[in-house]
């Protein structure tokens, strides 16, 4: 008894000095995505494989650029905290490209544009942005539908860690709309009859590739061979696969 | 053979004592069936979605479970040298347990978890800048490794508090009975006063391993896959929410109500030998 604690013990530390092994590749750039993010990133849960408009988007842009890439999947807030700091080389995951975020990472050039709208159940009388004063608003804290509403004047935000615990409140009657992107509101309208997009579109803002301050050289890599992704036409190709049905 | 008759007269007693695992003697060992029905009839009746979350979260699963017994006996070892350290009559040894015990139970896990997994880095690759020391100045933190060591350094504090209570709830006549046989203070520690503590603190012990199992969810925060960053990924990929968590709260039922028969099994076991 006491030999097999031992070596449950043993097993357990050489298991622990073995993990760290397993990372660190110097030829590797680590790519995080918030793979929860659908169409743009999510995880295909017959396969297991992150899928989606991004993955496929830096795919072809590592190798155009010749790179090799490990995809590493976070939530997003520690995402962002991860890209200021270094913990990752590069992250796509529908960030827009965002003056306040400039001053904690660098951006690529812009690769899409998307907006913010509205999401409210079918029987709500909410028409546009006007209505929603009074109203509570679900957010995934800190995306730009955050920031979006919380500039609205009095509007109660509600923010939640994934954007769908928001549509989960909204269907209960917890918060009266969700703001979120367009591409993610359309995924949830299209599964539940309950529910319908508002209005028109709020905001358009540009999705861009995060770097760490000072990845110069990764940066102009990645511009580049991203300009060479648009000219072949492979964004478009891109759209049609994912974004249009 | 002779091993066999060595054993009879223990068996016998197990038998009289009602040591061994029974339904009949453990009734709450029909609520984890009953979890685990509730399981197959949902996989059985709805496929679409139950039986695809089950399968996808079986990795999530194994991480848990790996974080969770990983933690645990790391955090133990910490904790009975915690403990000890803070019953010591050196005052270093008892200053620093006791800073130890008082700042870490302090503060939530998950701050501690996002110290570790995006502070303890920084630090780390300063310090390696400093030394110019290249290893260090390229770490990078692994996210289950970093994981543990959170869990273990946080759930130490608790633990080092048990095992001190343990130790202190013995009577002190055992000690010095002990030592009065000529037993050195670290022989009567480990054959006397350890042995009848850790009887004591089986009930926390076991009570801790479910709350650590639980807390394994916050892991999920510093990109270590478990089962709670499996069941996120999964409704965001199919907009589910509702069936998604109903099947990760079942998940983690079963394991805990599993973990919880195992320990009041061990403490049966450990009460008949008294």
């Amino acid at each position: 008894m006491k030999r097999l604690l031992w070596l449950l013990l043993a097993t357990v530390l050489v298991a622990g000095l073995l993990l760290p092994g397993c990372s660190g590749d110097s030829g590797k750039i680590r790519v995080a995505t918030d793979a929860t993010w659908p169409p743009f990133e999510y995880v295909d849960t017959t396969t297991g494989e992150i899928v989606g408009f991004d993955v496929d988007l830096f795919n072809a842009i590592a190798e155009e650029a010749g790179l090799e890439v490990e995809w590493i999947n976070v939530e997003w807030d520690p995402l962002l905290a991860g890209v200021a700091q270094g913990t990752y080389d590069a992250a796509i995951s529908s960030i827009t490209i965002k003056e306040e975020r400039k001053a904690d990472m660098d951006f690529s050039d812009p690769y899409y544009i998307a907006g913010q709208i509205i999401v409210a159940k079918t029987d709500s009388a909410i028409t546009g942005a006007d209505d929603l004063v009074g109203k509570s608003v679900g957010v995934q804290s800190g995306t730009t539908g955050d920031d979006e509403v919380s500039a609205m004047n009095g509007v109660n935000v509600t923010g939640y860690d994934e954007i769908g615990m928001a549509f989960v409140a909204l269907m209960n009657n917890q918060v009266d709309a969700v703001v979120c992107d367009t591409p993610v509101a359309s995924g949830y309208v299209k599964k539940y009859d309950t529910l319908k997009t508002v209005g028109e579109v709020l905001t358009t803002e540009e999705y861009g590739i995060a770097m760490p301050k000072g990845s110069d050289e990764l940066m102009g890599k990645i511009n580049q061979a991203l300009a060479e992704v648009k000219s072949k036409g492979i964004i478009d190709q891109l759209v049609e696969k994912w974004l249009v049905d | 053979m002779e091993q066999q008759e060595k054993n009879a007269p223990d068996r016998e007693l197990s038998f009289v004592t009602g040591g061994e695992v029974n339904i009949r003697q453990d009734p709450w060992w029909w609520l984890v069936i009953a979890v685990i029905a509730i399981i197959v009839l949902l996989v059985m009746v709805a496929p679409v979605p139950f039986k695809e979350i089950v399968v996808f979260a079986r990795s999530g699963i194994l991480v848990t479970v790996l974080v969770t017994v990983s933690s645990y006996f790391l955090m133990l070892i910490l904790g009975l040298f915690g403990g000890l350290g803070r019953l010591s009559k050196n005052k270093l040894i008892f200053g620093i347990s006791s800073l130890y015990v008082e700042i870490v139970r302090g503060i939530p896990l998950l701050v501690q978890l996002i110290a570790w997994y995006f502070a303890s880095p920084v630090a780390i690759q300063k310090i390696g800048v400093w030394l110019n020391f290249a290893p260090l100045i390229e770490y990078r933190a692994n996210p289950i490794l970093t994981a543990i060591i959170a869990i273990t350094v946080c759930y130490g504090a608790y633990m080092s508090e048990i095992v001190r209570s343990g130790i202190q709830s013995i009577p002190k006549g055992q000690m010095e009975a002990a030592r009065s046989l000529g037993m050195s203070h670290f022989q009567a520690m480990r054959y006397v006063v350890l042995p009848q503590a850790f009887r004591v603190i089986l009930p926390p012990m076991g009570n801790e391993f479910i709350a650590l199992l639980k807390d394994s969810s916050l892991v999920s925060v510093v990109a270590v896959a478990d089962i709670t960053r499996k069941g996120r990924e999964f409704m965001s990929a199919h907009f589910n929410p509702i069936e998604t968590w109903l099947m990760v709260a079942l998940l983690y039922l079963v394991l805990t109500l599993f973990a919880a028969r195992i320990v009041s099994y061990i403490e049966k076991r450990s009460r008949h030998d008294r």
